[in-house]
């Protein structure tokens, strides 16, 4: 029989009980009124004979009872009962209650908290159709070590139509669009250009009119827009008549043509973030508007490289087949265009390991993490339960002796530490709720899908299975110790709590030491994330991020045509710069300004490129960042000129064009020359190198930075981002910055103004995030081991009492018996601790990916942890080895 | 009286309850009656432990139980066997006659090995 089908019988049975009690009396009634008629029949009075049939029955209620148990004992029927008993128990005892529950809340709260961020990021479904079946496609460099590169338009064409692995393929290209309303400021939004192929792809169907056509993805195609359903509901209002209206986005209008339903975006953000490389995009939220991607060679030629390709995978197959299929075409395209695709192969990649591949091991980790809390908060608990366990034995032997089954006792016990660990739940949940609140505002965006984080049914259904577990397990403790209890021993024993043998003794402090290993082991791994977090932050980024301000901007091609053919000399562009620069040093409090393409911790794009005189060489050469930046750029980021000279206001589209370039190039491609003076060539023109800078690392603070080369803006018109210097608060001036490009052009959308240290610190948000929640985690579960540490040993120190009193009558000093207390609780710390220690070096592993700039095994860490536990947990035995010392001889003999 | 009486041997109740309602249907009391007028009066079933038995019987699915009325136009509950309850009658039956045949050769085993 099924569980279920079993319960239904049983509850069955509990609603036909009264009918079946009433058919068993009747029964009997009919048995004595038989018997009695026979009694009579042999000449008894009716009432004697009445009195003598019940003799031989025994008593009518006592066989009914004897009946009903013949049934079958329904732990159902008595459920009501036992849980009445265990909340006035625990009722009796509120102190106990409380620190048990808050205990368990802390436990199952913390789980809950982070099973929620993991349900709602890890294992909640992905929003495509067959989203197992999706992959990525990136182009690989061999001469540069980049395995993740979007794709050039004519590799893209290729390979999709020579595959036959991949049932399908898109290419994709993030932007930032500024999105002009008909009243009010431009706002920024985030844009995603894609091939008509892309939703099918996916399988994303529109919530509202149509996707784009085969038609609409030519160059020179229909402009034409699908709306993201976020930007739909915020700005629109959900506003169906939205179909067929004009919006403008780079002040070119488009028709919109349909909605895409929120998690059409799914992914993007991550390739985004993953890629060595990519256009303008900040991804982190809503892609609003989708546009055709319209891409062909001629405006996109294959040295070119600015799409991602996502491809489906025919039925059953797996990546490595497409890996396979696809590097074999590569190689094909290598062969046929020397010019271009020379060392460039393809990485294929499924689309999940992709979005989850760097968040999967941090969510694991504080999985692992919490797992341990609640290890950490049952083992409190079950030691609470069975030092009152241990008082609570003569009950249990004064209710075994009048006849309670052990059955029902330890369904007593188990129905007693459900209610509780229920209890503890509830209260984990209120705890989760604002736990949650805590983990969102510090967890960083680029978790995907973070912002779908909440606590669902599902999650909640989770902690009761987790409360019900964890009542069921830590109530067996006691149950067991329960049934241990000799009834007569224990009856004869007057002093409570006098059946802790040694064996109840040592179990309790081996909990002690289990629980102190464990939190030994998350406060090691949380110190080992703490010190590498301070590795980074005193990582030379090779800029100065204090004192700097940054506020970004998209200038339209409209208003600022790119003109290839006048190219540098786009005179608005440098209007634009000049009158920004202008208007930011009008600013009171700033010292110096200055405009780039890109913050310094902006991987921004790469070019090819080959130094006169030595093209050969550069076949082999990878790329090299590329960094227009006006004159003032080094002194306002504080980025040091090693040698020769920055630029200067003269360094303009009508001078000989110059460059300066970083050590990491130097040290890559002028091993052995001076590099000053040498000629660095790309886009088509030779610069003379004036300079030598320090590494800005460009790629963030944990990776190294890569070669790069700096133009002139003057000679390189690619405004993106301004910067000031200030002597005073550098958040006072973000909204003056802002101002500032507002005035400069009050048709730009201005976004991510903030003080370059809120950027330096966003961009290590993640590890912030994972150092901070393991330390709290760590931290709490420290606190209760140290309690529970300290509970036991006031316990068996108060178990002692008569022992001590006797060693001192007899002689023993307060020092002594407090060494003896002393001793027996540092035996328990030191191994605990040497065993959590054990349990770090192991669980070490889960966290390589995380540590920065220490080895995993770091003896620092170790060391300061092992000191700290032995010292706290010193703290936490002092006081009972103290209270044994207070122990007057005299009273202690005669409360015998 | 009671000298002549003897006390059931545990688990013989139920085979003596089994045999019983194997004739024909019968309710508790008559159970207990029966039993005593085939037993001469030997056997006492101890009315405390029959309801109990029968409640065990029809959980073990040998016997079942229904309401009818009586000569005497009472409703009673009245017991029967079940296919099941007539196989294990039959195993039951074998059990015993092969122990007590064991039991009697103890007894009247005069020494020397047969």
């Amino acid at each position: 029989m099924t569980f279920l089908a079993r319960l239904w019988a049983r509850l069955e049975a509990l609603l036909r009980r009264s009918r079946v009690d009433q058919e068993t009396a009747e029964e009997l009634r009919f048995h004595l009124d038989m018997e009695t008629a026979k009694q009579v029949r042999a000449g008894l009075a009716p009432q004697e004979a009445r009195r003598q049939a019940q003799l031989a029955l025994g008593g009518v209620s006592r066989t009914q009872d004897a009946v009903r148990d013949e049934r079958g004992s329904n732990w159902l029927e008595h459920l009501p009962q036992d849980l009445r008993h265990a909340v006035r128990r625990l009722r009796r005892s509120p102190g106990f209650t409380l620190v048990a529950v808050l205990t368990l809340a802390l436990g199952i709260g913390a789980n809950t908290a982070i099973y929620s961020v993991v349900d709602g990021v890890l294992l909640r479904a992905i929003p495509f159709a067959e989203g197992k079946r999706l992959v990525m496609v990136w182009e690989t460099d061999r001469r540069s070590n980049t395995t993740r590169e979007p794709a050039s338009w004519p590799d893209y064409v290729d390979l999709a139509e020579r595959s036959r692995v991949l049932d399908g393929a898109a290419a994709a290209s993030g932007m930032e669009v500024t999105l002009t309303p008909d009243q009010g400021d431009p706002v920024r939004v985030s844009g995603m250009a894609v091939t008509h192929t892309f939703f099918p792809l996916v399988g994303v169907r529109p919530i509202l009119g149509r996707l784009f056509t085969p038609e609409e993805d030519r160059p020179g195609g229909a402009r034409v827009t699908v709306l993201g359903e976020g930007l739909w509901r915020s700005r629109y209002g959900a506003d169906p008549g939205i179909l067929g209206r004009t919006l403008r986005f780079d002040d070119v209008p488009y028709e919109v043509i349909g909605v895409v339903p929120h998690g059409a975006d799914f992914g993007l953000d991550q390739i985004h973030a993953r890629a060595a490389y990519h256009g303008p995009y900040i991804g982190t939220g809503d892609v609003g508007a989708w546009a055709p991607l319209q891409a062909s060679a001629e405006a996109t030629p294959r040295s070119t490289h600015p799409f991602f390709m996502l491809g489906r995978l025919g039925p059953d197959l797996t990546v490595e087949q497409a890996q396979g299929e696809l590097a074999d075409i590569a190689a094909d395209l290598e062969r046929t265009y020397p010019q271009e695709n020379t060392a460039r192969g393809v990485h294929v990649e499924s689309l999940q390991q992709v979005v989850f591949g760097p968040t999967r091991p941090m969510m694991l980790m504080l999985l692992g993490a919490v797992a341990l809390v609640l290890l950490v908060a049952c083992v409190n608990v079950a030691n609470l339960l069975l030092a009152r366990g241990a008082t609570r034995s003569r009950e249990v032997a004064v209710r075994g002796a009048l006849g309670a089954g052990f059955g029902r006792l330890g369904r007593q016990c188990l129905t007693e530490s459900v209610v509780l660990a229920l209890a503890g739940g509830a209260a984990g949940v209120l705890l989760a709720v604002g736990g949650l609140r805590a983990l969102l505002a510090l967890a960083p965006a680029d978790i995907p899908r973070v912002a779908d984080v909440g606590l669902n049914p599902r999650v909640l259904i989770a902690t009761l299975v987790l409360s019900i577990s964890v009542g069921l397990a830590f109530g067996l403790v006691p149950t067991i110790q329960a049934f241990h209890v000799d009834i007569m021993s224990t009856i004869r024993n007057a002093s409570p709590g006098s059946s802790s043998g040694p064996g109840a003794r040592r179990f309790r402090e081996g909990l002690v030491i289990a629980e102190l290993a464990l939190s030994v082991t998350l406060v090691v791994s949380a110190g080992l994330l703490i010190r590498s977090f301070w590795s980074v932050l005193n990582v030379d980024p090779g800029f100065r991020a204090d004192g700097v301000v940054k506020a970004e901007f998209q200038l339209p091609a409209s208003r600022y045509p790119s003109d290839y053919r006048v190219w540098p000399a786009w005179k608005e562009v440098h209007a634009f710069d000049q009158k920004l620069l202008e208007a930011v040093r009008a600013i009171p409090g700033v010292t110096s300004a200055a405009i780039a393409n890109a913050h310094p911790l902006d991987a921004g794009y790469t070019n090819s490129f080959s130094v006169v005189g030595r093209e050969a060489e550069a076949e082999n050469w990878p790329e090299i960042s590329v960094r227009a930046v006006t004159p003032d750029y080094f002194t306002t980021l504080g980025v040091r000129v090693e040698t020769g000279q920055g630029f200067t206001d003269a360094d303009d589209a009508s001078a000989p064009a110059v460059a300066v370039i970083n050590q990491e190039s130097v040290r890559r491609f002028f091993p052995t020359q001076d590099p000053i003076g040498q000629q660095i060539r790309f886009w088509g023109t030779a610069r003379r190198i004036v300079g030598v800078i320090t590494d800005e690392r460009i790629h963030g603070l944990t990776e190294p930075p890569p070669p790069s080369v700096y133009v002139p803006t003057g000679q390189a018109p690619r405004a993106a981002v301004v910067f000031a210097r200030t002597s005073g608060d550098p958040a006072m001036l973000v909204e003056p910055l802002r101002r500032a490009v507002l005035a400069a052009d009050p048709g730009l959308a201005v976004y991510g103004a903030e003080p370059l240290t809120l950027t330096v610190r966003e961009s290590q948000a993640q590890r912030r995030f994972a150092m901070l929640v393991l330390g709290a985690f760590a931290g709490v579960t420290f606190l209760l081991a140290l309690v529970g540490i300290h509970g036991v040993l006031s316990y068996t120190t108060s178990q002692r009492t008569r022992e001590i009193g006797i060693r001192m009558a007899l002689g023993a000093t307060g020092a002594g018996v407090t060494g003896l207390v002393m001793k027996g609780g540092l035996r328990l710390a030191a191994t605990g601790t040497a065993l959590g220690l054990i349990g770090a070096a192991l669980g070490s592993r889960l966290l390589s990916g995380m540590l920065f700039g220490i080895p995993r095994l770091d003896p620092a860490t170790f060391l300061v942890v092992a000191v700290a536990a032995i010292g706290a947990a010193l703290v936490a035995i002092w006081l009972p080895a103290r209270r044994a010392a207070g122990v007057a001889p005299i009273s202690c003999l005669r409360a015998e | 009286m009671t000298d002549e009486r003897s006390d059931l041997l545990q688990g013989t109740l139920e085979l003596l309850i089994l045999k019983t309602i194997s004739v024909e249907p019968m309710h508790g009391w008559g159970i207990t009656q029966r039993i005593e007028l085939i037993s001469r009066n030997v056997l006492q079933v101890n009315q405390g432990s029959l309801y109990p038995a029968l409640e065990r019987l029809k959980r073990k699915g040998w016997i079942r139980s229904e309401w009818r009325v009586t000569e005497n136009n009472r409703r009673a509950r009245f017991y029967h066997l079940t296919a099941g309850g007539r196989r294990q009658l039959e195993r039951e039956r074998e059990t015993w006659q092969r122990a007590s045949a064991a039991v009697n050769w103890i007894l009247e085993w005069a020494g020397g090995i047969p």
